[in-house]
Protein backbone atom coordinates (compact mmCIF):
# COMPACT_ATOMS: atom_id res chain seq x y z
CA UNK A 1 0.00 0.00 0.00
CA UNK A 2 1.54 3.37 -1.08
CA UNK A 3 1.54 6.23 1.09
CA UNK A 4 -1.09 8.23 -1.01
CA UNK A 5 -3.85 5.34 -0.68
CA UNK A 6 -2.87 4.63 3.12
CA UNK A 7 -4.05 8.27 4.12
CA UNK A 8 -6.65 7.62 2.15
CA UNK A 9 -7.82 4.45 3.74
CA UNK A 10 -6.93 6.19 7.92
CA UNK A 11 -9.40 8.89 6.51
CA UNK A 12 -11.66 6.67 5.27
CA UNK A 13 -11.73 4.69 8.41
CA UNK A 14 -11.41 7.35 11.18
CA UNK A 15 -14.95 9.02 11.78
CA UNK A 16 -13.96 11.72 14.50
CA UNK A 17 -17.34 12.76 14.78
CA UNK A 18 -17.77 9.44 16.57
CA UNK A 19 -15.38 10.26 19.27
CA UNK A 20 -16.16 14.50 19.62
CA UNK A 21 -19.70 13.18 21.39
CA UNK A 22 -17.97 11.34 24.50
CA UNK A 23 -15.47 14.34 25.15
CA UNK A 24 -15.62 15.68 28.54
CA UNK A 25 -16.19 20.15 27.78
CA UNK A 26 -13.96 19.29 25.26
CA UNK A 27 -11.30 17.08 26.29
CA UNK A 28 -11.05 13.30 26.74
CA UNK A 29 -11.55 11.91 30.00
CA UNK A 30 -7.61 11.11 30.41
CA UNK A 31 -7.15 14.09 32.41
CA UNK A 32 -3.45 14.20 32.94
CA UNK A 33 -3.50 16.74 35.70
CA UNK A 34 -6.04 15.11 37.42
CA UNK A 35 -3.98 11.74 37.74
CA UNK A 36 -0.41 13.98 38.53
CA UNK A 37 -2.71 16.01 41.11
CA UNK A 38 -3.81 13.17 42.33
CA UNK A 39 -0.76 11.19 43.04
CA UNK A 40 0.85 14.41 44.47
CA UNK A 41 -1.33 15.06 46.75
CA UNK A 42 -1.63 10.79 48.52
CA UNK A 43 1.60 10.77 48.98
CA UNK A 44 2.77 8.58 52.25
CA UNK A 45 -0.57 8.07 53.26
CA UNK A 46 -1.08 6.75 56.49
CA UNK A 47 -1.60 3.41 57.76
CA UNK A 48 -5.65 3.70 58.82
CA UNK A 49 -6.32 5.78 55.45
CA UNK A 50 -5.25 2.26 53.43
CA UNK A 51 -6.75 0.11 55.50
CA UNK A 52 -9.97 2.30 55.22
CA UNK A 53 -9.84 2.25 51.37
CA UNK A 54 -8.81 -1.75 51.34
CA UNK A 55 -12.18 -2.15 53.35
CA UNK A 56 -13.83 -0.07 51.11
CA UNK A 57 -12.61 -2.52 48.04
CA UNK A 58 -13.75 -5.10 50.36
CA UNK A 59 -17.30 -3.87 50.12
CA UNK A 60 -16.97 -4.31 45.79
CA UNK A 61 -17.16 -0.59 46.20
CA UNK A 62 -15.10 0.91 43.09
CA UNK A 63 -12.46 3.23 44.52
CA UNK A 64 -11.92 7.08 43.37
CA UNK A 65 -9.26 8.44 42.08
CA UNK A 66 -7.26 9.86 44.92
CA UNK A 67 -7.95 6.16 47.09
CA UNK A 68 -6.46 4.58 44.22
CA UNK A 69 -3.62 7.01 44.04
CA UNK A 70 -3.10 6.45 47.65
CA UNK A 71 -2.60 2.80 47.46
CA UNK A 72 -0.16 3.38 44.42
CA UNK A 73 1.93 5.43 46.46
CA UNK A 74 2.02 2.73 49.42
CA UNK A 75 5.68 2.63 50.98
CA UNK A 76 5.04 0.06 53.64
CA UNK A 77 5.70 -2.99 52.59
CA UNK A 78 3.41 -4.94 55.66
CA UNK A 79 0.80 -2.52 54.40
CA UNK A 80 1.28 -4.28 51.01
CA UNK A 81 1.16 -7.57 52.48
CA UNK A 82 -2.29 -6.87 53.52
CA UNK A 83 -3.35 -5.42 50.39
CA UNK A 84 -2.35 -8.55 48.48
CA UNK A 85 -4.76 -10.52 50.74
CA UNK A 86 -7.38 -8.34 50.41
CA UNK A 87 -7.12 -8.79 46.08
CA UNK A 88 -7.25 -12.70 47.20
CA UNK A 89 -10.47 -12.25 49.24
CA UNK A 90 -12.27 -10.10 46.79
CA UNK A 91 -11.50 -12.62 44.10
CA UNK A 92 -12.62 -15.54 46.95
CA UNK A 93 -15.91 -12.94 47.56
CA UNK A 94 -16.68 -12.29 43.17
CA UNK A 95 -15.29 -14.98 41.46
CA UNK A 96 -14.72 -17.55 43.70
CA UNK A 97 -11.99 -20.40 43.54
CA UNK A 98 -12.25 -20.40 40.04
CA UNK A 99 -9.69 -19.00 36.99
CA UNK A 100 -11.49 -19.11 33.72
CA UNK A 101 -9.10 -20.43 30.65
CA UNK A 102 -8.19 -19.57 27.83
CA UNK A 103 -6.06 -19.29 24.13
CA UNK A 104 -4.77 -16.78 22.36
CA UNK A 105 -5.14 -17.31 18.22
CA UNK A 106 -3.61 -14.92 16.03
CA UNK A 107 -4.95 -14.65 13.02
CA UNK A 108 -3.34 -11.96 10.70
CA UNK A 109 0.21 -10.36 11.24
CA UNK A 110 0.14 -7.97 8.59
CA UNK A 111 -0.15 -4.19 10.26
CA UNK A 112 -0.30 -0.93 8.75
CA UNK A 113 1.23 0.81 12.04
CA UNK A 114 4.77 1.53 13.54
CA UNK A 115 4.60 1.34 17.32
CA UNK A 116 8.17 0.97 18.23
CA UNK A 117 7.71 -1.40 20.69
CA UNK A 118 6.17 -4.34 18.41
CA UNK A 119 7.32 -6.82 16.67
CA UNK A 120 4.45 -6.71 14.07
CA UNK A 121 5.49 -3.35 13.22
CA UNK A 122 5.37 -2.22 9.42
CA UNK A 123 8.70 -1.54 9.18
CA UNK A 124 10.56 -4.89 10.85
CA UNK A 125 11.71 -7.07 8.14
CA UNK A 126 12.73 -9.82 10.23
CA UNK A 127 8.78 -10.43 10.92
CA UNK A 128 7.28 -13.12 8.81
CA UNK A 129 4.23 -11.95 7.61
CA UNK A 130 0.74 -14.21 7.00
CA UNK A 131 -2.92 -14.33 6.72
CA UNK A 132 -4.94 -17.57 7.83
CA UNK A 133 -7.47 -18.33 5.09
CA UNK A 134 -10.58 -19.66 6.18
CA UNK A 135 -9.64 -22.94 5.72
CA UNK A 136 -6.13 -22.40 8.02
CA UNK A 137 -8.41 -21.04 10.89
CA UNK A 138 -10.56 -24.12 10.91
CA UNK A 139 -7.35 -26.09 11.41
CA UNK A 140 -5.67 -23.73 14.35
CA UNK A 141 -9.56 -23.95 15.98
CA UNK A 142 -9.67 -27.77 15.39
CA UNK A 143 -6.24 -28.17 17.49
CA UNK A 144 -7.18 -25.59 20.04
CA UNK A 145 -10.05 -27.50 20.61
CA UNK A 146 -8.25 -30.98 20.87
CA UNK A 147 -6.38 -28.92 23.81
CA UNK A 148 -9.81 -29.18 25.40
CA UNK A 149 -9.85 -25.04 24.83
CA UNK A 150 -13.48 -23.47 24.51
CA UNK A 151 -12.93 -19.92 24.65
CA UNK A 152 -10.37 -18.15 22.03
CA UNK A 153 -9.14 -14.37 21.51
CA UNK A 154 -8.45 -13.98 17.89
CA UNK A 155 -6.05 -11.35 17.52
CA UNK A 156 -5.79 -9.30 14.38
CA UNK A 157 -3.16 -6.69 13.18
CA UNK A 158 -4.43 -3.30 12.05
CA UNK A 159 -4.43 -3.88 8.00
CA UNK A 160 -7.21 -3.46 5.15
CA UNK A 161 -6.82 -7.20 4.84
CA UNK A 162 -8.02 -7.80 7.92
CA UNK A 163 -11.05 -5.76 8.01
CA UNK A 164 -14.19 -6.08 10.05
CA UNK A 165 -15.53 -8.33 7.10
CA UNK A 166 -12.80 -10.97 7.52
CA UNK A 167 -12.96 -10.91 11.16
CA UNK A 168 -16.47 -11.78 10.61
CA UNK A 169 -15.96 -14.36 8.31
CA UNK A 170 -12.87 -15.55 10.49
CA UNK A 171 -14.94 -16.04 13.69
CA UNK A 172 -17.93 -17.53 11.88
CA UNK A 173 -15.76 -20.52 10.81
CA UNK A 174 -14.41 -20.86 14.44
CA UNK A 175 -17.74 -20.78 15.99
CA UNK A 176 -18.63 -23.75 13.43
CA UNK A 177 -15.34 -26.03 13.77
CA UNK A 178 -16.28 -29.15 15.77
CA UNK A 179 -13.65 -31.95 16.76
CA UNK A 180 -15.55 -34.93 18.23
CA UNK A 181 -17.19 -33.96 21.90
CA UNK A 182 -15.29 -30.33 21.27
CA UNK A 183 -15.96 -26.63 19.77
CA UNK A 184 -15.37 -23.36 20.71
CA UNK A 185 -18.07 -21.65 22.65
CA UNK A 186 -17.08 -17.92 23.08
CA UNK A 187 -14.68 -15.97 20.59
CA UNK A 188 -13.58 -12.49 21.92
CA UNK A 189 -11.27 -10.19 20.07
CA UNK A 190 -8.86 -8.18 20.12
CA UNK A 191 -8.67 -6.02 17.31
CA UNK A 192 -7.62 -2.47 16.00
CA UNK A 193 -10.36 -0.04 16.62
CA UNK A 194 -13.57 -0.02 14.69
CA UNK A 195 -16.40 2.42 13.74
CA UNK A 196 -19.98 1.90 14.84
CA UNK A 197 -20.84 0.92 12.01
CA UNK A 198 -17.93 -1.95 11.97
CA UNK A 199 -18.72 -2.63 15.56
CA UNK A 200 -22.44 -4.13 14.66
CA UNK A 201 -21.48 -6.28 12.13
CA UNK A 202 -19.18 -7.90 14.34
CA UNK A 203 -21.84 -8.35 16.93
CA UNK A 204 -24.51 -9.86 14.32
CA UNK A 205 -21.41 -13.30 14.44
CA UNK A 206 -21.99 -12.94 17.99
CA UNK A 207 -18.77 -12.20 19.24
CA UNK A 208 -17.89 -12.32 23.78
CA UNK A 209 -15.55 -9.35 24.72
CA UNK A 210 -14.03 -7.21 22.44
CA UNK A 211 -10.83 -5.55 23.88
CA UNK A 212 -8.49 -2.58 22.53
CA UNK A 213 -6.20 -1.79 24.83
CA UNK A 214 -4.87 1.77 25.32
CA UNK A 215 -1.45 0.55 25.49
CA UNK A 216 -0.26 4.05 26.96
CA UNK A 217 -2.81 6.78 28.17
CA UNK A 218 0.09 9.00 28.61
CA UNK A 219 -1.09 11.73 25.24
CA UNK A 220 3.12 12.67 25.43
CA UNK A 221 4.30 9.48 25.67
CA UNK A 222 1.62 7.73 23.16
CA UNK A 223 2.63 10.75 20.61
CA UNK A 224 6.40 9.45 20.95
CA UNK A 225 5.60 5.72 20.03
CA UNK A 226 3.20 5.72 17.61
CA UNK A 227 4.35 7.44 14.64
CA UNK A 228 2.93 10.73 12.97
CA UNK A 229 0.86 9.34 9.50
CA UNK A 230 -0.43 5.48 10.88
CA UNK A 231 -3.77 5.28 11.81
CA UNK A 232 -2.60 4.36 15.53
CA UNK A 233 -1.43 7.79 16.24
CA UNK A 234 -4.63 8.92 16.37
CA UNK A 235 -4.94 8.91 20.20
CA UNK A 236 -8.76 9.76 20.32
CA UNK A 237 -9.75 7.00 17.65
CA UNK A 238 -8.16 4.38 20.18
CA UNK A 239 -9.68 6.04 23.55
CA UNK A 240 -13.17 6.03 22.49
CA UNK A 241 -12.86 2.40 20.85
CA UNK A 242 -14.78 0.99 23.16
CA UNK A 243 -17.39 3.39 23.66
CA UNK A 244 -17.99 2.82 20.14
CA UNK A 245 -18.33 -0.74 20.81
CA UNK A 246 -20.93 -0.19 23.70
CA UNK A 247 -23.04 2.54 21.43
CA UNK A 248 -23.24 -0.41 18.56
CA UNK A 249 -24.34 -3.13 21.43
CA UNK A 250 -21.21 -5.08 21.80
CA UNK A 251 -21.64 -4.68 25.80
CA UNK A 252 -18.66 -6.31 26.81
CA UNK A 253 -15.52 -5.27 26.29
CA UNK A 254 -11.82 -5.50 27.94
CA UNK A 255 -9.25 -2.30 28.46
CA UNK A 256 -6.58 -2.38 29.09
CA UNK A 257 -2.54 -0.63 28.80
CA UNK A 258 1.10 -2.17 27.51
CA UNK A 259 2.90 -1.66 31.30
CA UNK A 260 6.88 -0.43 30.24
CA UNK A 261 5.93 2.28 28.56
CA UNK A 262 4.94 4.94 30.61
CA UNK A 263 4.81 4.76 34.44
CA UNK A 264 3.06 2.56 35.82
CA UNK A 265 1.24 4.56 38.25
CA UNK A 266 -0.09 6.74 35.48
CA UNK A 267 -1.27 4.22 33.77
CA UNK A 268 -3.07 2.34 36.38
CA UNK A 269 -5.03 5.61 37.12
CA UNK A 270 -5.25 5.86 33.49
CA UNK A 271 -7.63 2.17 33.47
CA UNK A 272 -9.18 3.72 36.37
CA UNK A 273 -10.75 7.22 34.45
CA UNK A 274 -11.42 4.50 31.80
CA UNK A 275 -13.72 2.43 33.59
CA UNK A 276 -15.30 5.57 35.71
CA UNK A 277 -15.97 7.07 31.96
CA UNK A 278 -17.29 4.11 30.26
CA UNK A 279 -19.51 3.45 33.44
CA UNK A 280 -20.96 7.30 33.59
CA UNK A 281 -21.65 7.24 29.82
CA UNK A 282 -22.91 3.74 29.79
CA UNK A 283 -25.56 3.29 32.95
CA UNK A 284 -23.03 1.83 35.32
CA UNK A 285 -21.68 -0.72 33.01
CA UNK A 286 -17.89 -0.55 32.77
CA UNK A 287 -14.86 -2.78 31.06
CA UNK A 288 -16.11 -6.50 31.60
CA UNK A 289 -12.30 -7.02 31.88
CA UNK A 290 -9.17 -5.41 32.65
CA UNK A 291 -5.52 -6.91 31.33
CA UNK A 292 -2.40 -6.45 32.11
CA UNK A 293 0.20 -6.67 29.46
CA UNK A 294 4.27 -6.07 30.28
CA UNK A 295 6.48 -5.29 27.74
CA UNK A 296 8.52 -8.76 26.60
CA UNK A 297 11.46 -8.84 23.78
CA UNK A 298 10.30 -9.18 20.69
CA UNK A 299 12.09 -10.28 17.42
CA UNK A 300 14.69 -7.48 16.30
CA UNK A 301 12.75 -4.65 18.48
CA UNK A 302 15.67 -2.92 20.76
CA UNK A 303 12.72 -0.94 22.21
CA UNK A 304 11.88 -3.38 24.45
CA UNK A 305 14.59 -3.92 26.25
CA UNK A 306 15.54 -0.55 26.59
CA UNK A 307 12.50 1.62 28.11
CA UNK A 308 13.28 3.69 30.84
CA UNK A 309 9.69 1.94 32.30
CA UNK A 310 10.01 -1.40 32.13
CA UNK A 311 8.51 -2.87 35.43
CA UNK A 312 10.02 -5.16 37.75
CA UNK A 313 8.14 -8.13 39.54
CA UNK A 314 7.42 -6.57 42.76
CA UNK A 315 5.68 -3.39 41.06
CA UNK A 316 3.76 -5.69 38.89
CA UNK A 317 2.54 -7.58 41.48
CA UNK A 318 1.55 -4.16 43.15
CA UNK A 319 0.00 -2.79 40.04
CA UNK A 320 -1.93 -6.04 39.82
CA UNK A 321 -3.06 -5.37 43.21
CA UNK A 322 -4.02 -2.07 42.95
CA UNK A 323 -6.36 -2.77 39.77
CA UNK A 324 -7.72 -5.41 41.65
CA UNK A 325 -8.71 -3.15 44.66
CA UNK A 326 -9.84 -0.23 42.24
CA UNK A 327 -12.09 -1.83 40.50
CA UNK A 328 -13.57 -5.05 42.42
CA UNK A 329 -15.74 -6.37 40.46
CA UNK A 330 -14.24 -6.17 37.18
CA UNK A 331 -12.32 -9.63 35.60
CA UNK A 332 -8.75 -9.25 35.33
CA UNK A 333 -6.52 -11.18 32.64
CA UNK A 334 -3.22 -11.99 32.60
CA UNK A 335 -1.65 -13.58 30.04
CA UNK A 336 1.50 -15.98 28.98
CA UNK A 337 3.58 -13.01 28.63
CA UNK A 338 4.61 -13.21 32.32
CA UNK A 339 7.01 -16.29 33.35
CA UNK A 340 5.38 -19.16 34.82
CA UNK A 341 6.66 -18.41 38.04
CA UNK A 342 5.30 -14.68 38.23
CA UNK A 343 1.94 -15.91 37.01
CA UNK A 344 1.48 -18.39 39.68
CA UNK A 345 2.58 -15.81 41.89
CA UNK A 346 0.55 -12.96 40.80
CA UNK A 347 -2.14 -15.18 40.28
CA UNK A 348 -3.31 -14.74 44.05
CA UNK A 349 -3.81 -11.16 44.49
CA UNK A 350 -7.00 -11.26 42.34
CA UNK A 351 -6.50 -13.02 38.78
CA UNK A 352 -9.66 -14.04 37.31
CA UNK A 353 -8.49 -15.12 33.81
CA UNK A 354 -5.71 -16.87 32.22
CA UNK A 355 -4.43 -18.22 28.91
CA UNK A 356 -2.55 -21.65 28.47
CA UNK A 357 -0.89 -23.67 26.16
CA UNK A 358 -0.52 -20.49 23.99
CA UNK A 359 1.40 -20.44 20.75
CA UNK A 360 1.13 -16.88 19.25
CA UNK A 361 2.44 -17.47 16.02
CA UNK A 362 0.20 -16.81 13.11
CA UNK A 363 -0.61 -20.99 11.85
CA UNK A 364 1.46 -22.15 15.02
CA UNK A 365 -1.38 -24.60 16.23
CA UNK A 366 -1.38 -26.76 13.71
CA UNK A 367 2.18 -27.25 12.68
CA UNK A 368 3.13 -27.53 16.20
CA UNK A 369 5.82 -25.73 16.00
CA UNK A 370 7.42 -22.26 17.95
CA UNK A 371 8.81 -19.48 15.46
CA UNK A 372 9.70 -16.46 16.58
CA UNK A 373 9.31 -14.65 13.60
CA UNK A 374 5.77 -14.92 13.23
CA UNK A 375 5.17 -13.63 17.15
CA UNK A 376 4.46 -10.08 18.32
CA UNK A 377 6.56 -10.92 21.24
CA UNK A 378 8.08 -13.82 23.26
CA UNK A 379 6.01 -15.31 25.55
CA UNK A 380 7.43 -16.55 29.11
CA UNK A 381 5.27 -19.16 30.31
CA UNK A 382 4.69 -21.95 27.87
CA UNK A 383 2.76 -24.67 29.94
CA UNK A 384 0.10 -26.85 28.26
CA UNK A 385 -3.12 -26.10 29.22
CA UNK A 386 -2.93 -29.71 30.97
CA UNK A 387 -0.06 -28.53 32.70
CA UNK A 388 -1.44 -25.77 33.92
CA UNK A 389 -4.85 -26.98 35.18
CA UNK A 390 -2.28 -29.27 37.25
CA UNK A 391 -0.66 -26.17 38.43
CA UNK A 392 -3.59 -24.49 39.36
CA UNK A 393 -5.32 -27.42 40.73
CA UNK A 394 -2.38 -27.59 43.15
CA UNK A 395 -2.92 -23.82 44.51
CA UNK A 396 -6.55 -25.24 44.97
CA UNK A 397 -7.92 -23.30 42.34
CA UNK A 398 -10.41 -24.88 39.61
CA UNK A 399 -9.88 -24.23 36.03
CA UNK A 400 -13.21 -22.95 33.96
CA UNK A 401 -14.34 -23.60 30.79
CA UNK A 402 -17.74 -21.67 31.22
CA UNK A 403 -19.04 -19.36 28.59
CA UNK A 404 -22.89 -19.72 30.26
CA UNK A 405 -22.92 -16.23 31.03
CA UNK A 406 -23.26 -14.64 27.63
CA UNK A 407 -25.56 -17.24 26.35
CA UNK A 408 -27.85 -16.67 28.95
CA UNK A 409 -28.06 -12.58 28.73
CA UNK A 410 -25.88 -11.89 31.27
CA UNK A 411 -24.15 -9.68 29.27
CA UNK A 412 -23.57 -5.75 30.07
CA UNK A 413 -25.80 -3.90 32.54
CA UNK A 414 -27.05 -7.17 33.42
CA UNK A 415 -23.74 -9.30 34.46
CA UNK A 416 -22.47 -6.02 36.26
CA UNK A 417 -25.32 -5.95 38.55
CA UNK A 418 -25.14 -9.35 39.53
CA UNK A 419 -21.44 -9.18 39.58
CA UNK A 420 -20.92 -5.83 41.28
CA UNK A 421 -23.33 -7.77 44.46
CA UNK A 422 -20.66 -9.90 44.30
CA UNK A 423 -23.29 -13.40 43.19
CA UNK A 424 -21.61 -14.36 39.79
CA UNK A 425 -19.95 -16.87 41.50
CA UNK A 426 -23.47 -18.40 42.24
CA UNK A 427 -23.57 -18.88 38.82
CA UNK A 428 -20.54 -19.18 37.77
CA UNK A 429 -19.21 -22.05 40.17
CA UNK A 430 -21.50 -24.08 39.58
CA UNK A 431 -20.77 -23.93 35.77
CA UNK A 432 -16.99 -24.62 36.65
CA UNK A 433 -17.45 -27.34 38.07
CA UNK A 434 -19.56 -29.15 35.28
CA UNK A 435 -16.94 -27.71 32.38
CA UNK A 436 -14.03 -28.90 34.35
CA UNK A 437 -15.90 -32.45 34.62
CA UNK A 438 -16.39 -32.54 30.55
CA UNK A 439 -12.47 -31.66 30.27
CA UNK A 440 -11.22 -34.05 32.80
CA UNK A 441 -13.19 -36.80 30.54
CA UNK A 442 -11.96 -35.75 27.15
CA UNK A 443 -8.78 -33.95 27.77
CA UNK A 444 -7.00 -34.48 30.82
CA UNK A 445 -3.85 -36.73 30.87
CA UNK A 446 -3.85 -39.14 33.60
CA UNK A 447 -1.50 -37.00 36.07
CA UNK A 448 -4.04 -34.25 35.76
CA UNK A 449 -6.98 -36.55 36.28
CA UNK A 450 -5.44 -37.66 39.78
CA UNK A 451 -3.77 -34.11 40.58
CA UNK A 452 -7.33 -32.67 39.96
CA UNK A 453 -10.32 -34.64 40.01
CA UNK A 454 -10.87 -33.77 43.67
CA UNK A 455 -11.58 -29.92 42.89
CA UNK A 456 -15.13 -31.74 41.45
CA UNK A 457 -16.10 -32.87 44.48
CA UNK A 458 -14.88 -29.97 46.70
CA UNK A 459 -16.31 -27.20 45.05
CA UNK A 460 -19.54 -29.42 44.84
CA UNK A 461 -19.85 -29.69 48.68
CA UNK A 462 -19.10 -26.28 48.39
CA UNK A 463 -22.01 -24.34 46.87
CA UNK A 464 -24.11 -23.16 49.19
CA UNK A 465 -27.75 -23.70 47.52
CA UNK A 466 -28.74 -27.23 48.17
CA UNK A 467 -31.24 -26.91 44.99
CA UNK A 468 -28.45 -25.44 43.22
CA UNK A 469 -26.64 -28.93 44.17
CA UNK A 470 -29.25 -31.35 43.48
CA UNK A 471 -29.02 -29.56 39.63
CA UNK A 472 -25.22 -29.70 39.52
CA UNK A 473 -25.70 -33.39 40.76
CA UNK A 474 -28.13 -34.54 37.64
CA UNK A 475 -26.31 -32.25 35.50
CA UNK A 476 -22.67 -34.38 36.37
CA UNK A 477 -23.97 -37.40 35.97
CA UNK A 478 -25.54 -36.79 32.68
CA UNK A 479 -21.84 -35.66 31.85
CA UNK A 480 -20.39 -39.09 33.10
CA UNK A 481 -22.99 -40.63 30.42
CA UNK A 482 -21.89 -38.77 27.52
CA UNK A 483 -24.15 -35.35 27.44
CA UNK A 484 -21.67 -32.19 26.61
CA UNK A 485 -22.48 -28.18 26.73
CA UNK A 486 -24.61 -28.18 30.11
CA UNK A 487 -24.75 -25.02 32.04
CA UNK A 488 -26.70 -22.92 34.26
CA UNK B 1 -54.63 -16.51 26.98
CA UNK B 2 -53.63 -15.84 23.74
CA UNK B 3 -55.84 -13.29 22.87
CA UNK B 4 -55.72 -11.77 26.16
CA UNK B 5 -51.74 -11.56 25.75
CA UNK B 6 -52.40 -10.08 22.11
CA UNK B 7 -54.44 -7.58 23.34
CA UNK B 8 -52.46 -6.77 26.64
CA UNK B 9 -49.58 -6.21 24.33
CA UNK B 10 -51.72 -4.02 21.99
CA UNK B 11 -52.70 -1.90 24.75
CA UNK B 12 -49.51 -1.27 25.93
CA UNK B 13 -48.11 -0.49 22.46
CA UNK B 14 -49.55 2.65 22.38
CA UNK B 15 -47.85 3.60 25.09
CA UNK B 16 -44.39 1.90 24.95
CA UNK B 17 -41.83 0.83 22.53
CA UNK B 18 -42.83 -3.12 21.45
CA UNK B 19 -40.30 -4.95 23.43
CA UNK B 20 -41.39 -3.03 27.29
CA UNK B 21 -45.20 -3.35 25.98
CA UNK B 22 -44.39 -7.37 25.67
CA UNK B 23 -42.53 -6.91 29.23
CA UNK B 24 -45.51 -5.12 30.63
CA UNK B 25 -47.74 -7.83 29.17
CA UNK B 26 -46.08 -10.77 30.53
CA UNK B 27 -45.66 -9.56 34.35
CA UNK B 28 -49.50 -8.56 34.30
CA UNK B 29 -50.75 -12.04 33.08
CA UNK B 30 -47.32 -13.34 35.51
CA UNK B 31 -47.41 -11.44 38.28
CA UNK B 32 -43.99 -11.51 40.03
CA UNK B 33 -42.41 -13.53 37.35
CA UNK B 34 -39.05 -12.70 37.07
CA UNK B 35 -38.26 -11.88 33.07
CA UNK B 36 -35.22 -10.64 31.37
CA UNK B 37 -35.20 -10.47 27.15
CA UNK B 38 -32.23 -10.64 25.15
CA UNK B 39 -31.36 -10.33 21.74
CA UNK B 40 -29.87 -13.21 20.20
CA UNK B 41 -26.35 -12.99 18.03
CA UNK B 42 -24.54 -16.07 16.71
CA UNK B 43 -24.02 -17.82 20.19
CA UNK B 44 -24.41 -14.72 22.35
CA UNK B 45 -27.47 -13.71 23.98
CA UNK B 46 -27.22 -10.15 25.00
CA UNK B 47 -29.20 -8.48 27.51
CA UNK B 48 -31.60 -5.94 26.44
CA UNK B 49 -34.38 -5.15 28.68
CA UNK B 50 -35.65 -6.29 32.46
CA UNK B 51 -34.54 -6.50 35.57
CA UNK B 52 -31.37 -7.84 35.77
CA UNK B 53 -30.56 -7.20 39.29
CA UNK B 54 -32.55 -9.71 41.18
CA UNK B 55 -31.90 -12.01 38.53
CA UNK B 56 -29.59 -14.39 40.55
CA UNK B 57 -30.35 -17.80 39.77
CA UNK B 58 -29.38 -18.93 36.39
CA UNK B 59 -32.66 -19.00 34.50
CA UNK B 60 -34.27 -20.53 31.66
CA UNK B 61 -34.03 -19.44 28.07
CA UNK B 62 -36.67 -19.33 25.83
CA UNK B 63 -36.10 -18.57 21.99
CA UNK B 64 -38.60 -16.52 20.84
CA UNK B 65 -37.26 -16.45 17.19
CA UNK B 66 -33.97 -16.56 15.24
CA UNK B 67 -33.46 -12.95 16.85
CA UNK B 68 -34.91 -12.55 20.29
CA UNK B 69 -34.98 -14.84 23.39
CA UNK B 70 -36.25 -14.55 26.68
CA UNK B 71 -35.24 -15.42 30.33
CA UNK B 72 -37.47 -16.96 33.05
CA UNK B 73 -36.54 -17.20 36.61
CA UNK B 74 -36.86 -20.49 38.28
CA UNK B 75 -38.59 -22.05 39.30
CA UNK B 76 -40.51 -20.96 36.36
CA UNK B 77 -44.40 -20.87 36.96
CA UNK B 78 -45.78 -20.77 33.77
CA UNK B 79 -46.91 -24.30 32.70
CA UNK B 80 -45.63 -25.74 29.77
CA UNK B 81 -48.51 -25.44 27.10
CA UNK B 82 -48.85 -21.71 27.74
CA UNK B 83 -45.57 -20.59 27.64
CA UNK B 84 -45.81 -22.46 24.56
CA UNK B 85 -48.91 -19.88 23.41
CA UNK B 86 -46.93 -17.15 24.91
CA UNK B 87 -43.88 -17.71 22.46
CA UNK B 88 -46.75 -17.93 19.30
CA UNK B 89 -48.01 -14.46 20.41
CA UNK B 90 -44.36 -12.92 20.97
CA UNK B 91 -43.13 -13.62 17.83
CA UNK B 92 -45.97 -11.65 16.33
CA UNK B 93 -44.36 -8.42 17.95
CA UNK B 94 -40.62 -9.06 17.99
CA UNK B 95 -39.36 -9.99 14.75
Amino acid sequence: MNSVSLQEWIDNVIKPEQDEKYLNQGGDFVNEELINQALLANQQPSRTRLREIMAKALELQRLDPDETAALLNCQDEDIWQEMYQVGYQIKEKVYGRRVVTFAPLYVSNYCVNNCVYCGYRKSNKETVRHRLTLDEVEAEVAALVQQGHKRLIMVYGEHPSSDVHYMADTLVRAYNTKVGNGEIRRVNVNAAPLSVEDFKILKEVGIGTFQVFQETYHHKSYQRLHPKGTIKANYPWRLYSLHRAMEAGVDDVGIGVLFGLYDWKFEVMGLLLHTIDLEEKFGGVGPHTISVPRIQPAVNTPFTKNSRYLVDDDCFKKLVTVIRLSVPYTGLILTARERAEVRDDVIKVGVTQLDAGSNIGVGSYSENSLDYTRQQFILGDNRTLDEMIRDLAKMGFITSFCTADYRCGRTGECFMNITKQGKIHNLCMPNAILTFKEYLLDYASPETKAEASYLIEKEFNALPNEHVREKVKGMLERIEAGERDLFL
Amino acid sequence: MTKELAERIEYYARQLPVLQACHQAVQESYPGLGLRWTKIYGRRWSHVWGDGTSMLSAGRRVQINESWGMVLNEPCPIPEPELTQMVQVLKNYLK
